[in-house]
Formats: C-alpha cells, sequence, structure tokens
C-alpha cells in the first residue's frame, strides 16, 4: 500500500505499531511496567500519524494544530506518571479532569490575547464542562468493568467524532480520530484475546487511556474550537458515548462463555447507538 | 529685484531637480473591485485547483520618477477563499490549511522594489501567513498610470504580479504531496490616488 495513502497513514500504521508494542508489552513480568508499554505504544502510534498527516511540528508550536502533538504527548507522559506513582485515585481522576482545561487554555491562548471576551469564556468553559464528564465516564466504566469497557468507549467515540469531523468538514481531525479509533482498536483486540484464551482479564493504565482517551479530547476540542462550520449539536453528543459504559458491568462481568464471548460485542454495539446519533444529528444539524 | 529672480530661477531648478518633489511617492487605495489575487495548486497531479481572496485591501505608496522607493502593503481576509465549490472552501478554511479561526488575515509589506526593465521590477517583501513570516519576491509589471475616466479621472495605476510560494515553509504541510506543495500566485490589481 503506497506510504502517502491517508488511510495507510491515519489506521493501518498507527494500528500495527500500537498492536506490536502492546502485544511485546505482554512479555514484559512487570505489570506497572507492561500497562506504561502498552499505553506508549498507543501514543506513538497517535504521533506517527500525526507526523505522516502534518508533518513535524515546529518548536515551539506557531498554531492550534501543532499544538496538539504536544498535547497527545503531554496526556501520554501524564499517564506514565500516573501509573509509575500506582494511579492514586484522587489525582489520578483529577488528572483526567484537568487535561482538557489545559488544552483549551493552550488552544484559545491567541483568541484570548487578540481579543478577549465573555462569549469565548463562556464557551471555553461549557467545552471543558463537556470534555471533563466524558473522560471522567471512561475512566469509571474502566475501573468498573475493565480494559475492555474503556477501550470499546473509546473507540465508538472516536467513530462518532471521526463522522462529525468528516461532515464539519475538518479532514485533519477526521483522520486523527480515526487513528484513536486504531489505537483503541488495537488495544481492544488484545484486551479482547486475553479475556478468550487466558480468562483473566487483561488491564490497562493510565498511560493508555489518558494516551487514547486524552488524546481524543484534545482533537475534537480542537475541532470545535477551530471549525466554525462543525455542528455543535453533533460534537455535543458525542459525550453520550462514553456513558454506555453504564451498561458494561453487567455485560462484561461475571461468568460463562456466552458473557465472555459476547459481553464486548454487546458493549460495542451499545455504545455504537449514541456514536450514529452524534453521526447523524451533524448530519441533519449543519452549521453554515 | 535681482535676487528676486535669482530666488526664483534656484527654486524652479530644485524643483525640477528633484522631479516635482510635490508629485513623488504619491498614495495610492487598492481598489477591491479591480484586483484579483488568485492562486493555482496542483491536486493529486490530475490538474489544478484554481481558486481566489476575495477580501483584499491595500495601499501602495508609488513613485513613478523612482519606483524603488516605492512601498506596498497588502491584508487578505483568509476566509475570502473561493474555489466556486462550497464544500472545498470550508475544507480550505479550517485549521488544517489556512485555520482562519485562529488567523483570520495574512499580510504582505514590501521591503524592498528593484527596477528589472522598462515596466519590469521585483518587489521583495514579508508575506505573514499562519503567523509565520517569510520573505517573498513578486516579478511585477507596471501597466500604467493615468486619469481614469470611469471614475472621475482620478489618477489609476494598474500592475500585475507573479510569484510561487511553498506553503510548507508556512506550517501548512496537510497532505502533501497529494495537494501541491508550491503554490502559484497571479495578482492583477489597480490603485486608485487617495
Amino acid at each position: 500500500m503506497d506510504p502517502n495513502n491517508p488511510v495507510f497513514q491515519a489506521v493501518i500504521g498507527p494500528f500495527v505499531v500500537a498492536f506490536l508494542v502492546i502485544g511485546s508489552s505482554r512479555l514484559v513480568g512487570w505489570r506497572t511496567g507492561s500497562e506504561v508499554l502498552a499505553g506508549l505504544g498507543v501514543t506513538a502510534g497517535l504521533l506517527m500519524a500525526f507526523v505522516q498527516l502534518r508533518g513535524i511540528p515546529s518548536l515551539p508550536p506557531n498554531s492550534a494544530p501543532e499544538k496538539l502533538f504536544y498535547l497527545i504527548t503531554l496526556a501520554g507522559l501524564i499517564g506514565v506518571a500516573l501509573d509509575l506513582l500506582g494511579r492514586p485515585p484522587l489525582i489520578g481522576r483529577l488528572a483526567f479532569v484537568l487535561f482538557p482545561a489545559i488544552c483549551l487554555a493552550w488552544f484559545s491562548l491567541r483568541l484570548l490575547l487578540a481579543q478577549p471576551d465573555v462569549g469565548l469564556l463562556i464557551k471555553l468553559a461549557i467545552m471543558w464542562a463537556g470534555a471533563a464528564i466524558a473522560l471522567w465516564q471512561i475512566c469509571v466504566a474502566n475501573a468498573r468493568g475493565g480494559a475492555l469497557a474503556g477501550t470499546i468507549l473509546i473507540l465508538a467515540t472516536a467513530v462518532g467524532a471521526a463522522g462529525v469531523a468528516a461532515l464539519a468538514p475538518f479532514i485533519g481531525v477526521t483522520l486523527l480520530c480515526a487513528s484513536v479509533a486504531a489505537v483503541a482498536g488495537a488495544l481492544a483486540l488484545w484486551a479482547y484475546g486475553v479475556r478468550l484464551l487466558v480468562r483473566a482479564p487483561m488491564t490497562i493504565g493510565a498511560t493508555s487511556l489518558l494516551g487514547a482517551a486524552g488524546g481524543l479530547v484534545a482533537t475534537v476540542l480542537l475541532l470545535v474550537l477551530f471549525t466554525a462550520s462543525v455542528s455543535t449539536a453533533g460534537a455535543a453528543f458525542l459525550i453520550a458515548v462514553p456513558f454506555a459504559g453504564l451498561v458494561a458491568e453487567p455485560l462484561l462481568l461475571g461468568g460463562g462463555i456466552g458473557r465472555r464471548v459476547f459481553g464486548p460485542v454487546l458493549l460495542t454495539v451499545v455504545a455504537a447507538v449514541p456514536a450514529a446519533g452524534a453521526i447523524g444529528l451533524a448530519y441533519l444539524t449543519p452549521s453554515q | 529685484m535681482h535676487l528676486a529672480r535669482l530666488t526664483a530661477v534656484i527654486g524652479i531648478a530644485v524643483a525640477s531637480f528633484t522631479g516635482g518633489a510635490a508629485r513623488a511617492a504619491d498614495r495610492y487605495a487598492l481598489d477591491p473591485m479591480h484586483t484579483f489575487v488568485v492562486f493555482k495548486i496542483t491536486d493529486v497531479g490530475y490538474a489544478h485547483v484554481v481558486g481566489w481572496f476575495t477580501a483584499v485591501a491595500g495601499e501602495l505608496t508609488f513613485d513613478p520618477a523612482d519606483v524603488t522607493k516605492s512601498t506596498l502593503k497588502v491584508t487578505i481576509k483568509t476566509a475570502s477563499i473561493d474555489t466556486h465549490f462550497a464544500r472545498r472552501n470550508k475544507d480550505l478554511m479550517s485549521p488544517d490549511f489556512l485555520n482562519v479561526a485562529e488567523f483570520p488575515e495574512m499580510t504582505f509589506k514590501s521591503t524592498s522594489v528593484e527596477r528589472t526593465g522598462d515596466k519590469k521590477g521585483k518587489v521583495t517583501g514579508e508575506l505573514t501567513l499562519l503567523g509565520v513570516t517569510k520573505p517573498v519576491t513578486m516579478d511585477v509589471t507596471f501597466n500604467k498610470i493615468a486619469p481614469n475616466p470611469f471614475n472621475k479621472n482620478t489618477p489609476t495605476a494598474g500592475f500585475e504580479a507573479h510569484t510561487a510560494i511553498k506553503r510548507s515553509d508556512f506550517g501548512m504541510k496537510a497532505d502533501i504531496p497529494n495537494i501541491g506543495d508550491e503554490v502559484d500566485i497571479s495578482i492583477d490589481a489597480q490603485a486608485t490616488k487617495m
């Protein structure tokens, strides 16, 4: 396949990198080290997609899209720190809530310095609240339902976001969301395989969770903040996807071969409904 | 009397030598109705996409007697891009390309003018696009300057200019090489004396 093909750059390449690194992490005997390595595979896949699609960003970054590269990196690094610290619950969840604020503050810095206005500040506050709620819900679902819950929700949200971005149109974000779906898919595939073959749940750490979910949130915030033609309703409805995790526990946990095999499939279907809803809303309510 | 006449002669001589300082470096405003900034870029190697910017404003100080003293300043609203296809326009306005929400304007400010022929020259200046400033040189042809009979005989200057830039130099790297890196720019402009 042509390496300049966007599908290769956005999906196949990141999936392969993440899949191989996550697989390698299974060989690491130290659980935290294994989780960190898997998470680094996720971040590496996303950064690889970014560089292939947009080139190496300047340092310091000159524009909001270039800042996205460093925010994806930051998400991975915060995740590593949390994993090595043993994932203290309060600090961990606080990091998930504060990360969107960091993204928004840095993205909007030029806008705020050029023309600070109350309308923009209110918009930023609403966007932060929505992103924080989504990240928090993914975190909760992962804690309750395990790795598969978190990764399936990230995958579904990423697919929904890709659809909303494609309709905006903002092709760069569409492809980056597809990259998040690809690396989340790699994680989910391993988690599912381990679930079926080993019968013990695979765990993912904050490096993977914040790396993937944080990267996705930063990408969607970029879309909403800088694309006037994005459907606000469609983008807002993406917040509903992580709430599909409310059914993760009954679907995924417990014994029985049926639940082990089909539970993740059912969760994927449930999560796909609000994702499709977001795309549908974006199609029906386009901005000018 | 003799002294007054001598003073007058000296004054006329000085005025003639300076080429009519009263006429030097007149200010002209670009006429938005008759100014066209057109660009061309390759599209996956099949053909070119052609488009233009419809919101162009600028000021020219022009001295026909010594064109090297002329200056040009142009501001273009990036959201005014038009490629005759609304969806492509939106794509080009997105952060992938012109990022109009973050960078609503691009500007050009000349730094030097070089005469290369009878009515030809090179204008070098700083182009600021996506927050990045780089030197750009345009090949310029001066068409004419004369009272415009369609505008109350207001002195009007007409120019055309050509240049090419690499969009990646300004941080616009999305979709290279499928969408070309080099952008050909042609400008046809009329400027009306202020």
